[in-house]
């Protein structure tokens, strides 16, 4: 489902139970001049929101105190989302929406596609069918507008 | 086999053994199952572990293997592909139901790995085929075939399947025989109203992987035997690590064009070694260049020194784009179906050579070469020439006459990127389109006004698969772009590889013995070549191994990527700079794509018998249970393709697990464990047949990784084994601990897992160790004399460091396996 900024806001603040997963691209790339890792941190204190890097996103956050975040092979958190019993230290509770971030499509495609169980949402520039909810389709001055809007729709 | 069987004796020392039960059916191969037997037995095994020998093999025969594996190792589908259209009552769409046949949707994930590792077997068993009928027509199918006077024990993913290794073409053929016997049998179980089992889908995918290997090694064999390729194990252990010579010319700065050059393209060597044949026989090496793209490039430097080694296939556009080749010549498997109208765009002239790829052509192999020349002289721009003789010949007298004719320069001009460039609306068509997020419209506007920084940089990290030029609304020829902006980076591609070697020798195999238990792991880089970012990931990976004291071999395209990395002080190489030697601290290229057999589970099954007399002789389940105790890591780097799904199916079959790079993502299943789930973690004391619980580890079979930082940290993690020496683990937490650090930013949250006492500890993170056991994992430590007092069992026991290392994870030396056929026990049916 495409989801206009306002509903990806209202949807984050909604589920209690959720987790930002942050790709390695977050490190790489730039949007409307602001890193985009730094709109993952944005909504992680936003929302008081656990962060699980992966690639190599976690060297530029291991200093920041004010969010929770931990290295991960994304792989591992979705083979530990298969199974019943939710062991990953990162939240008490199994996550029921995780929010990804800065990964290659195809990646963020298969990552999502193998999760059953759970809610999914992607919010990077290219719609993504297989997730539960998904940003549409955006240039890179269009993808800086929806972030910022969720952000503004975020602190509301 | 009925009980009226005869008894078959075989003899090992002074003990008899009726071996007649050791096979499914021991009909018609009671000599060869005897031989095996009396020849890679002990007389100490035999008393103590049932016989058990799967020659020629089905899947199922070796399932007790696989069925270990995938329950340890469930796998997790993408499910990217949920509507099944394989049969008449279809499409049927899986999701939320079962199909008309009673299709799941994870069974039909299933049946789609086991389709991927068939196209994959495929693909190869028919290279492999070409090449042995055209051995066997030309020389004889009575010719014999050499080993190499090291490679004492044959080539072992052929053992480990059917015993032997062939020793005249007429046996090869045998092999093959068996080999494509199994295809048709595992592509039918993965049609409609077949196997329905996940497990006994992904263990025949398994199957198809391990038959793959096997006919990847019987190819690597005929090139050196038939085809004089360079071959280690034809060289005595003192020579080879500097053999052969890292002196090969690669890369597209390498080729003189000055010269009329012709390109080969694909898997099949066989018209480059014709054409290098007539040029030494009318001595036109020193007037005509012949390159190779991808498999065919590597194959060509293992047998013609001026041969220059260029690209990999999936970035062949580039060769395309500059107009490298006055002749191209393509063949089977690895060449593009646009490759015919690319090659066109740059007025060069197409041999097209296998029946695979036929470009809707007649083929001319019955004409004569006059003829064939005359109609490409006259205007005719792709010919279809099935004999590679022939072929070879043409495309060395074609590449004499057509050089003149062609423009010296294909690059678009300055003023010409600029104007494609001001076409550019910022849509970002070309951003969404690009599997690595390079190009973007802010990076055309850039060049607009004159700055190609940004463009230039995309030249080295573009794969050139042009879905960018293919997206954008505007027809901007982006990949023409790319390259126009960075004519410099061509020039600069310019580098020493050093050719593949072939299989890894026994006596290397004996010297490595002795530093097993010490070395950290043996990494085996696998893989196509083309990955999303950059053109240097291969190389930091090897360079990270390499000086970790890893013992690293290439194989595969990414090969030549190895070879781009130049230590800054010395300007030397890699493979230059270290040892070509199956060794710690040693980087050895084992060749092109079949050479993808010859660095991991063949060393390994080889290691088995070595060191451990583990038997090897259509004992794959032994071996493979064997292999998986010890500390070998494949990495797999570059595109999904068939093949590589299926290269990686045998090498996990092997018990070797594998990390894919970010291209990897395409797989459609991988096979993760679960480190919190401590019932999976146990292995079998060979003694006495009890269940221990150890360390989770290897944790992955089969991992997906997002960068090159994730497959250097995951190395040393899945390299830990149960049993191992002090020395190797405190190597295993130095690397592992440090890549976590250096690369993350803080140390991984599972080390403690592994610990089972303090001397396992490299002093330089000992205290750290013991003070983190203490304060976030509950263990009594005594700081001031760096002890462990009591360890916190998983199960939340304290226990003092006896018991501890006694009941989690096993000692070095102790027998264990994960098969209960293998527990040592007094057998009854001795004679």
């Amino acid at each position: 489902m495409i989801l206009a900024p306002d509903e990806t806001a209202k949807l984050i603040k909604e589920e209690k139970r959720r987790l930002l997963v942050a790709g390695s691209i977050c490190n790489d790339l730039e949007v409307g001049g602001k890193n985009l890792l730094d709109y993952v941190v944005d909504i992680a204190k936003l929302t008081d929101t656990p962060i699980v890097a992966t690639g190599s996103t976690m060297f530029h956050l291991k200093d920041n105190k004010e969010i929770k975040a931990k290295k991960m092979m994304a792989a591992d958190l979705v083979n530990f989302l298969r199974v019943e019993k939710w062991e990953e230290p990162i939240t008490p509770e199994r996550p029921e929406l995780l929010v990804f971030l800065g990964y290659y499509p195809d990646i963020v495609k298969m990552l999502v596609s193998t999760i059953r169980d759970g809610k999914t949402m992607v919010l990077d520039n290219r719609y993504m069918n297989e997730a539960t909810y998904s940003a549409p389709d955006m240039s890179f001055n269009e993808w800086a507008e929806y972030l910022d809007n969720v952000i503004d729709n975020l602190k509301k | 086999m009925g009980d009226d069987q005869k008894k078959v004796i075989a003899k090992v020392g002074n003990t008899e053994v009726d071996v007649s039960n050791a096979v499914r059916d021991i009909r018609g191969i009671e000599d060869l199952v005897k031989e095996s037997v009396e020849t890679t037995w002990s007389e100490n095994l035999v008393n103590q572990i049932k016989i058990s020998l799967t020659p020629y093999p089905h899947a199922s025969d070796i399932a007790e293997w696989d069925r270990f594996l995938l329950e340890r190792y469930p796998p997790l589908y993408t499910f990217t592909e949920k509507e099944c259209r394989d049969c008449f009552q279809g499409p049927c769409n899986l999701e939320g139901g079962k199909g008309a046949c009673g299709l799941t949707l994870e069974i039909f994930q299933a049946k789609l790995s086991l389709q991927s590792a068939c196209k994959g077997l495929a693909m190869h068993l028919f290279t492999c085929r070409e090449l042995l009928d055209y051995c066997i027509r030309e020389f004889g199918e009575d010719r014999e075939v050499k080993w190499g006077k090291t490679l004492v024990y044959g080539l072992m993913n052929v053992n480990i399947l059917i015993s032997e290794s062939p020793k005249t073409l007429r046996e090869v053929r045998e092999a093959l025989t068996y080999a494509e016997g199994q295809l048709p049998e595992l592509l039918t179980a993965a049609n409609v109203g077949r196997e329905s089992s996940i497990i006994d889908l992904e263990s025949k995918a398994f199957h198809a992987g391990s038959v793959l290997l096997f006919a990847m090694e019987l190819t690597e064999w005929l090139k050196f035997s038939m085809f004089d390729f360079t071959w280690a194990p034809d060289k005595e252990l003192t020579e080879i690590p500097a053999y052969p010579p890292p002196t090969s010319e690669a890369g597209l700065g390498s080729v003189d064009r000055s010269k009329p050059v012709i390109v080969f393209m694909g898997n099949d060597f066989l018209s480059a070694w014709m054409a290098v044949k007539y040029m030494k026989d009318n001595s036109l090496e020193d007037k005509i260049e012949v390159a190779g793209i991808g498999s065919v490039g590597h194959d060509m430097i293992r047998f013609y020194d001026n041969a220059r080694l260029l690209i990999s296939p999936t970035r062949a556009n580039k060769v395309f784009r500059l107009g490298m080749g006055d002749v191209i010549v393509l063949s089977d498997t690895c060449c593009k179906i646009d490759a015919v109208e690319e090659a066109l765009k740059t007025d060069s002239k197409i041999i097209t050579t296998s029946f695979t790829q036929t470009y809707g052509l007649e083929d001319r192999a019955l004409d004569s070469v006059d003829d064939i020349l005359s109609d490409l002289e006259k205007g005719t721009h792709v010919v279809l020439i099935s004999d590679p003789k022939k072929a070879g010949e043409v495309a060395v007298k074609l590449v004499q006459k057509v050089k003149d004719k062609r423009k010296s320069s294909y690059l678009l001009s300055t003023d010409e990127i600029k104007k494609y460039a001001a076409k550019c609306t910022d849509c970002d068509a070309c951003f969404k389109a690009c599997p690595a997020s390079l190009i973007s419209g802010r990076i055309l506007k850039s060049a607009m006004e004159g700055d190609f920084t940004k463009l230039a940089e995309i030249h080295d990290k573009s794969s050139y698969c042009g879905k960018c030029e293919q997206a954008c609304p505007e027809n901007i020829p982006l990949m023409d772009i790319f390259l126009a902006a960075n004519p410099q980076a061509i020039e600069e591609d310019n580098f020493k590889m050093r050719p593949g070697r072939g299989a890894i020798t026994s006596n290397e195999i004996r010297d490595i013995a002795i530093t097993m238990f010490s070395m950290p792991s043996a990494v085996s880089i696998i893989g196509c070549g083309n990955y999303p970012g950059a053109g240097s990931q291969v190389a930091e990976m090897a360079k990270e191994f390499v000086e970790c004291n890893l013992s690293v071999v290439v194989s595969g395209c990414i090969a030549q990527d190895v070879a781009r990395y130049k230590y800054p002080k010395t300007g030397k190489t890699l493979f230059e700079t270290y040892p070509a030697l199956y060794n710690p601290r040693c980087l050895t290229n084992c060749g092109g794509c079949s050479a993808q057999a010859l660095g991991a589970s063949a060393p390994f099954y080889k290691l088995g018998y070595i060191a451990f007399r583990n038997p090897y002789k259509s004992a794959l389940a032994q071996q493979a249970d064997f292999v998986y105790r010890f500390a070998a890591v494949v990495i797999m780097w570059g595109p999904a393709t068939d093949i590589a799904y299926a290269v990686v199916a045998g090498h996990i079959r092997a018990g070797i697990p594998v990390i894919v790079g970010p291209y990897g993502s395409k797989f459609k299943r991988y096979l993760l464990g679960n480190k919190y789930d401590r019932s999976k973690w146990w292995m079998l004391h060979g003694n006495t047949g009890d269940k221990g619980e150890t360390e989770p580890t290897p944790e992955h079979m089969l991992i997906p990784v997002e960068t090159v930082d994730e497959a250097i940290a995951l190395v040393p993690k899945l390299s830990f084994t149960t049993q191992e020496m002090d020395v190797s683990r405190q190597n295993k937490f130095d690397l592992y601990l440090n890549a976590y650090k250096k690369r993350f930013g803080e140390w991984p949250d599972d080390w403690h897992l592994f610990v089972k006492k303090e001397t396992e500890m490299p002093m330089t993170k000992k205290a750290k160790m013991l003070r983190l056991l203490e304060e976030e994992q509950g263990w009594e430590i005594d700081r001031k004399r760096g002890k462990i007092l009591k360890a916190k069992h998983r199960d939340g026991r304290l226990l003092v460091p006896g018991d501890y290392v006694y009941e989690y994870g096993f000692k070095s030396g102790q027998y264990i396996t994960t098969l209960d056929r293998l527990v040592y026990q007094v057998r009854k049916d001795r004679v």
